[in-house]
């Protein structure tokens, strides 16, 4: 007669409780501290003894419940039972023991991830009821978020223990238990690394796999995944006032719930096939073996081959691409022959039918290399379409954003410069160390971005149309008044003051190693009333084209007038004068600075914090001034800051303008 | 009672058990012998439902006993090496053991501890002496009162007053319960005093299984003083080894040795002949030497 179907045995779960109780005390003592603990406190300190309202109870109280404090803890908590509670599969002795017993292995399973379940879930469950207790106690609302709160924890406590299940059940050594956990949470970072270094090596500008792929290895790390999605997301009335408090993140919670089904269902089976003579083994599923070496052969071939080639490459021996490939084979051989060694623990692996195996494993490392390699030259001539471009920048000597349609000059720079990029390319492997860094970015109506970042040689005649376009864009009127005074520059009202300060640097003293003497050095104050007027004078200049070939780095493409060695290079010219003026930004503005999470908005909206507000609109701007910015010098001759037009450079300055 | 067909295992290609066949009758002590690395603990895995065989059954009551919770209930298992949990007593051992034996009989349990004076129940068992260790093991193997008794070199370690005390613990066992045992031994000696069937192992196979009585009975050592040499036995006998001193033919003969003294009787002339019975230690090394398992002369 065939024993009936049970998942649960109680003399096993006692055993397990009982054995590990100092595990799940600290585990509890840490969730009890990290949870009710510091309510109580909060509840109790005498910070709070003048009065402690409601609110601020309230979210002192969603302080101790944010899920990132916990995700960690709960990954470790799990990985320790998971541990504890596998570890008579571990051992020959202990495997023997417990599988001679009447007990089958469903029963051991179901027991097994009853008990870990259990240490993991019931302490949160002590520290909610707990909660809820102060809660009522200290008239704290949100009682139901604590609640929700430990839904939330115990859906991580089954996803966690999913994880540490179907690792224990992969290996036969506890140690490699943890190696095989922080793997798997690591995994899609590791590939996604991979890739990543072989396309931003070999695709020429590319820098990143883009957004969405970043994304989706942040998805697939589960650790990562819930400390960056999974949060109180807090919704506010027109007035500042708190209405609601919602969950964010709950599709990925969904999302791993499911694969935690799997992950038990499949450590089930892998169990129920489980040889128990494979206790001690570093990996004990069969048809798995392969697939690691191969697996590890190919991390270890790619990113090996890649850090040599670096070496090479800075060596100035150089590294080309036949080289490269048999470095790739060999560090190949090697990883593929070590992954063997650490799963057979045995230094004898080098049999006639593995080198038969790593035969076949090189075929595949050159297969997934060259893979990559045409991936990289996907990604390398990869120009979105005009019509999917929610935004592009541009970057030389300072970020341009243009939107939609507008998007189209950045596009065909981007163009000109995939045209010449054998050229380009050329130039930088040749030793060429005097190169500018051309930024290219696109936000794409989908959602991903794609960057592009090109190191285009200053001193190239070849290069100068593809300069000239880029500083064109930053000449641009509207594009320079963004860039300087941000997007709503034409609803400022509001300034503080600013200075006005000149440099005076003697031609004969530039090879001298100090050659900033203060008594070539003066400023003077400006008031607010003064800082609008100059502000205006500066826009007239601004639009009159004669300001920004002051501030443009690479004006020289474009100005008949070496302006360059006036502008960015400023320092090697003779005599400097520069505006600073301080404003604030309306409150309209969009591009104010953020600062802080959500909480942190919170926090400043119910104290009402002017000083939060302005500080996220505060601004200054820094601009050099020349010769040509008529209305500027005019308006600080208007404003008697300067004598006249004529002594605008003012003391020990003031001879050489004359 | 048990049924051992065709058991094949294999450990990474190294095949342990090579069509390993077995029967052990209900009431029998069962002492399977064989050489180190013949496959008796791999066979003995298989009867307590620990390893899963590669082909053929494993059954105990007509039943499979892998993954079956209801015949390993009737089966206790000692092995080799022994397991008790990290900081367990015997108290606490004994709670796991009534919680997973139905048939645990608790009352037996205190009735036994004046066999196990220096066991201190409260005392954690890792702490205890190895020979203490098995103590409890049999203490609680025996209380579970089990229908089959598994027992893989139980002895080793016990003092010689203990382990007769256990023996004749088991003994009453069988004889009252009708308990069937198995015992992995290599101290022939002791499974020659408590056996009553015998099986060897070698190289993954049970080569011999019959009664101890049968075996002994079988194959004897013929002692021949005689003037030239020692007329050849007819077919049906087998000399497993033969050596001389001198005169002194030593002959260790499979088959009948009344038929087989007649025989050399009538065919050496002026010869004294003398039929010494065997130990099981004898029969295993000679038996052995028959399978290509070397013996060396020193032995005899």
């Amino acid at each position: 007669m065939k024993s009936k179907i049970s998942f649960f045995n109680k003399t096993i779960f006692k055993k397990n409780v009982t054995l590990y109780w100092p595990i799940w005390g600290i585990y509890s003592l840490i969730v009890v501290i990290m949870q009710p603990g510091l309510v109580w406190l909060f509840n109790n300190m005498d910070y709070f003894s003048n009065g402690y309202a409601d609110e601020m109870k309230f979210r002192d109280l969603m302080d101790t419940l944010r899920f990132e404090n916990y995700v960690v803890l709960i990954a470790f908590a799990a990985l320790l039972a998971g541990m504890a509670l596998y570890s008579y599969m571990y051992n020959n002795k202990s495997a023997n023991m417990i599988h001679s017993l009447p007990v089958d292995r469903t029963q051991l399973y179901g027991t097994t991830i009853i008990s870990g379940l259990a240490f993991l879930i019931v302490p949160l469950f002590g520290a909610a009821l707990l909660s809820t207790l102060l809660c009522l106690i200290y008239t704290i609302p949100g009682i139901g978020y604590v609640w929700l709160w430990f839904f939330v924890m115990a859906a991580l406590a089954i996803i966690a223990f999913s994880i540490v299940s179907i690792c224990a059940l992969f290996t036969g050594h506890i140690v490699v238990l943890p190696m095989y956990v922080v793997a798997v949470n690591l995994l899609s970072w590791i590939v996604y690394y991979l890739i990543s270094v072989v396309i931003t090596t070999f695709g020429f500008g590319v820098t990143t796999l883009g957004s969405n792929a970043e994304d989706l290895a942040g998805v697939f790390c589960p650790i990562q995944c819930f400390n960056d999605n999974l949060s109180w997301a807090y919704h506010y009335s027109d007035t500042g006032e708190l209405v609601d408090i919602s969950l964010t993140g709950v599709e990925f919670l969904l999302l791993y719930l499911v694969l935690a089904v799997v992950f038990y269902a499949a450590a089930y089976v892998i169990y129920r096939k489980r040889k128990i003579e494979q206790a001690g083994d570093f990996l004990t599923v069969n048809w798995v073996k392969p697939i690691f070496r191969g697996v590890v052969g190919i991390f270890g071939a790619i990113f090996g081959a890649m850090l040599v080639r670096e070496v090479l490459l800075d060596t100035r021996i150089g590294c080309g691409m036949p080289l490269f490939v048999c470095m790739l084979l060999i560090i190949g051989a090697i990883c593929y022959f070590a992954a063997d060694m650490f799963i057979k623990k045995s230094f004898h692996v080098f049999k006639k039918k593995n080198w038969l195996g790593c035969g076949v494993f090189s075929v595949v490392v050159l297969v997934a290399f060259f893979g990559m390699y045409a991936l990289a030259n996907k990604y390398e001539n990869e120009v979105p379409k005009l019509a999917d471009i929610e935004q592009a920048e541009i970057q030389l000597g300072y970020e341009i954003t243009l939107y939609g349609e507008a998007a189209a000059p950045i596009l065909e720079i981007q163009k000109d410069i995939l045209a010449q990029a054998d050229y380009i390319e050329s130039r930088v492997s040749d030793g060429d160390r005097y190169y500018n860094m051309v930024r290219i970015s696109y936000q794409l109506k989908d959602g991903d971005t794609i960057t592009r970042r090109y190191a285009l040689s200053q001193e190239d005649e070849k290069l100068n149309a593809i300069y000239k376009k880029i500083v064109l864009l930053e000449q641009d009127e509207e594009n320079y008044l963004v860039n300087t005074f941000g997007k709503n520059y034409a609803n400022i009202t509001t300034f503080y003051g600013g200075s006005l300060e000149a440099y005076f640097i003697n031609p004969e003293d530039r090879e001298k190693e100090d050659y900033y003497p203060d008594k070539n050095y003066d400023s003077k104050n400006i008031d607010a009333v003064q800082a609008k007027e100059i502000y205006e004078a500066i826009l007239a200049d601004i639009k009159a084209g004669t300001l920004m070939k002051y501030n443009i780095y690479g004006g020289k493409y474009i100005y008949e007038e070496d302006v360059y060695t006036r502008g960015a290079d400023k320092y090697y010219g003779s005599t400097e004068v520069h505006i600073m003026l301080d404003y604030l930004l309306s409150e309209d503005a969009s591009d104010k600075k953020t600062n802080g999470s959500t909480s942190d908005k919170y926090y400043g909206d119910v104290v009402e914090d002017q000083e939060y507000v302005d500080y996220q609109r505060q601004r200054s701007v820094y601009l050099t001034i020349g010769p040509d910015c008529e209305h500027v010098i005019n308006k600080l001759v208007e404003l008697e800051l300067v004598e006249s037009v004529g002594h605008i450079w003012w003391g020990d300055a003031e001879e050489l303008l004359k | 009672m048990i049924q051992v067909n065709n058991v094949v295992k294999e450990f990474d290609g190294f095949r342990a058990l090579d069509g390993v066949n077995m029967h052990v009758k209900k009431g029998a002590i069962y002492g399977l012998v064989g050489p180190n690395g013949a496959g008796k603990s791999t066979i003995i895995r298989h009867l307590t439902g620990v390893y899963r065989q590669d082909a053929g059954e494993v059954m105990v009551n007509g039943q499979e006993v892998f993954e079956n919770r209801l015949v390993k209930e009737k089966i206790a298992y000692i092995p080799d090496e022994l397991f008790y949990f990290l900081q367990a007593d015997t108290m606490e051992m004994m709670k796991y053991y009534e919680g997973l034996y139905p048939t645990f009989d608790r009352e037996m349990f205190f009735i036994l501890k004046e066999y196990f004076p220096t066991i201190d129940l409260k005392r954690n068992i890792r702490r205890l002496s190895k020979g203490m260790q098995k103590q409890v093991a049999f203490w609680l193997a025996i209380c579970c009162k089990p229908e089959v008794l598994i027992l893989d070199e139980p002895v080793d370690g016990l003092d010689p007053v203990m382990r007769r005390q256990i023996w004749s613990i088991l003994m009453a066992e069988v004889a009252e319960r009708e308990m069937t045992v198995v015992v992995s031994s290599h101290n022939l000696r002791e499974l020659e005093d408590v056996c009553d069937h015998v099986g060897i192992m070698n190289k993954g196979k049970v080569i011999i299984e019959r009664s101890l009585s049968d075996l002994q009975g079988n194959v004897t050592k013929i002692q021949v003083a005689c003037e030239g040499e020692v007329p050849k036995l007819p077919e049906g006998f087998k000399v497993l080894h033969q050596s001389n001193i001198g005169r002194v033919h030593t002959l260790i003969v499979r088959g009948n040795p009344d038929e087989a003294v007649a025989h050399i009787t009538a065919g050496a002339e002026k010869s004294i002949v003398d039929v010494l019975p065997l130990s099981l230690e004898e029969i295993f090394i000679y038996e052995m030497g028959g399978v290509d398992y070397e013996v060396k002369d020193f032995l005899l």
